[in-house]
């Protein structure tokens, strides 16, 4: 390796390379960073999937009576946020926005030129686009998503809970978070670094008590410091006991 | 830090985004990954959030890279994780995060107060008064045996540049070493 240096006379000892990268320390790896990371990459996927329907089958009346239901109180909810929430239509295609920004063969941010060992570029689209409901208050857009991730029944509390959370009920905590998010991360970094957009998706892992065990961020990179104020503010968030863990994937976009 | 390469199998999987596979990858360049984004970062931003958004970016465009082409698996991931480490100390930088005392010292003649500034610093100030272009070529090839020409690819630059760049960064470093040699308590400790 390094044969082809032509240049010698600047070239370091091996004693001085030892100190250097003695003094010069690198950062190791957290335990299971692996697999936050893949939990990261499976609620994305999820959140970029399309929806797919309940896996017990309902009745079509039934079904139209729930999704009324879930509606009216998405609408209601909706309502209580602000006069200046609004409900809209986000398309979110199965590319997903952080690469759909750089080409697909180069997936560092903000660098020309092709990516060593890539092939022409090509489309990652996979599946068709899905149409998600998603609320903007203003700058902030969210869609939450929720996956179950089922518990022993045993380890329940022995509460009168619902028997899962859903995203009606999640949906209203998850806003008043990223309202939060808004103004006490976003607003503070927009007004002195000029970020036009920042897009970053969240998983938060509630316990059947309803305290966020876990928040893991992924995305706005390109905004320092913004994955981990937001991280803080929804780790602080209080969900309504289930009988379930429950993993929710939350996109969340700010936009100036 | 040498790393062992991914078998092909197992890159070919990753090329399908089997999560079995990215854990496999993830396992064995973590620490390379932790490593080049830690020394390139230099104390700016969260290294754990910037080695996630390395690998989540490599999934997303494992379906894009070439098994069969000239770069290994670590120079791709080492890549990445270079880039978005040099995006976020420009951003730090421009959003004054960055003490630009150390970077651009202010004087009515820049070059010699830089140069009297180095000639005081010890490696510490040494490696933090490394231009960002150079602290990175001389991450990836000190630290991680990464060739001129993979270097050259991964910044986007020539391999006179990048041989330029670290022809400097070395000097500089090299230099700081031999002074702090002189009074540093390890190596009086060592020597006697």
């Amino acid at each position: 390796m390094n044969e082809d240096l032509s240049f010698q006379d600047a070239l370091l000892t091996a004693d001085e390379e030892r100190e250097l990268a003695a003094r010069w320390s690198a950062v190791a790896p957290s335990s299971d960073f692996a697999g936050r990371v893949l939990d990261v990459w499976a609620s994305e996927r999820a959140a970029l999937a399309p929806h797919t329907p309940p896996e017990t089958p309902v009745p079509s009346q039934r079904r139209w009576v729930l999704q009324g239901l879930a509606l009216a109180a998405t609408l209601a909810v909706g309502v209580g946020i602000g006069t200046r929430l609004h409900m809209k239509e986000e398309v979110v295609s199965s590319v997903d926005q952080t690469t759909a920004q750089t080409p697909p063969h180069d997936p560092a941010n903000g660098s020309s030129g092709p990516a060593p060992g890539s092939a022409a570029p090509s489309a990652r689209a996979s599946s068709s686009p899905t149409v998600l409901p998603s609320a903007r208050a203003s700058s902030v857009a969210i869609t939450p998503r929720v996956e179950l991730v089922a518990e022993a029944a045993a380890s329940a509390p022995e509460v009168a809970a619902p028997q899962t959370r859903s995203a009606a009920t999640i949906g209203p905590v998850v806003r008043a978070l990223a309202v939060q998010a808004k103004s006490k991360c976003w607003e503070p970094i927009a007004s002195t670094s000029k970020p036009e957009r920042a897009q970053l998706t969240l998983q938060l892992t509630i316990s059947p008590e309803g305290l966020v065990r876990l928040v893991l961020a992924s995305g706005a990179t390109e905004v320092p410091g913004l994955a981990t104020c937001v991280k803080g503010v929804f780790a602080g968030g209080r969900f309504d006991p289930s009988r379930e863990q429950t993993v929710v994937s939350v996109p969340v976009v700010f936009v100036r | 830090m040498k790393v062992e390469e991914l078998p092909p199998a197992v890159v070919l999987r990753c090329i399908r985004q089997d999560p079995v596979a990215f854990r496999l990858l993830v396992s064995r360049y973590e620490s390379a990954v932790f490593a080049c984004v830690s020394r390139v970062l230099g104390g700016v931003g969260d290294v754990e959030d910037l080695a996630q958004e390395t690998f989540l970016r490599a999934f997303r465009a494992f379906p894009t890279f070439d098994p069969a082409g000239p770069a290994r698996v670590s120079t791709w991931l080492l890549t990445i994780a270079t880039r978005l480490a040099l995006d976020v100390r420009r951003r730090h930088r421009t959003s004054g995060a960055i003490d630009p005392g150390l970077w651009a010292p202010t004087s009515p003649d820049p070059e010699a107060a830089l140069q009297r500034h180095e000639e005081r610093a010890g490696l510490v100030e040494a490696i933090a008064l490394l231009d960002d272009d150079q602290r990175a070529a001389f991450v990836l090839f000190t630290f991680h045996d990464r060739t001129i020409a993979e270097i050259a690819s991964a910044l986007g630059v020539q391999e006179a540049t990048v041989k330029t760049r670290l022809h400097r960064a070395r000097s500089r470093l090299r230099d700081a070493l031999r002074r702090d040699g002189a009074t540093s308590p390890v190596r009086a400790k060592d020597a006697s």
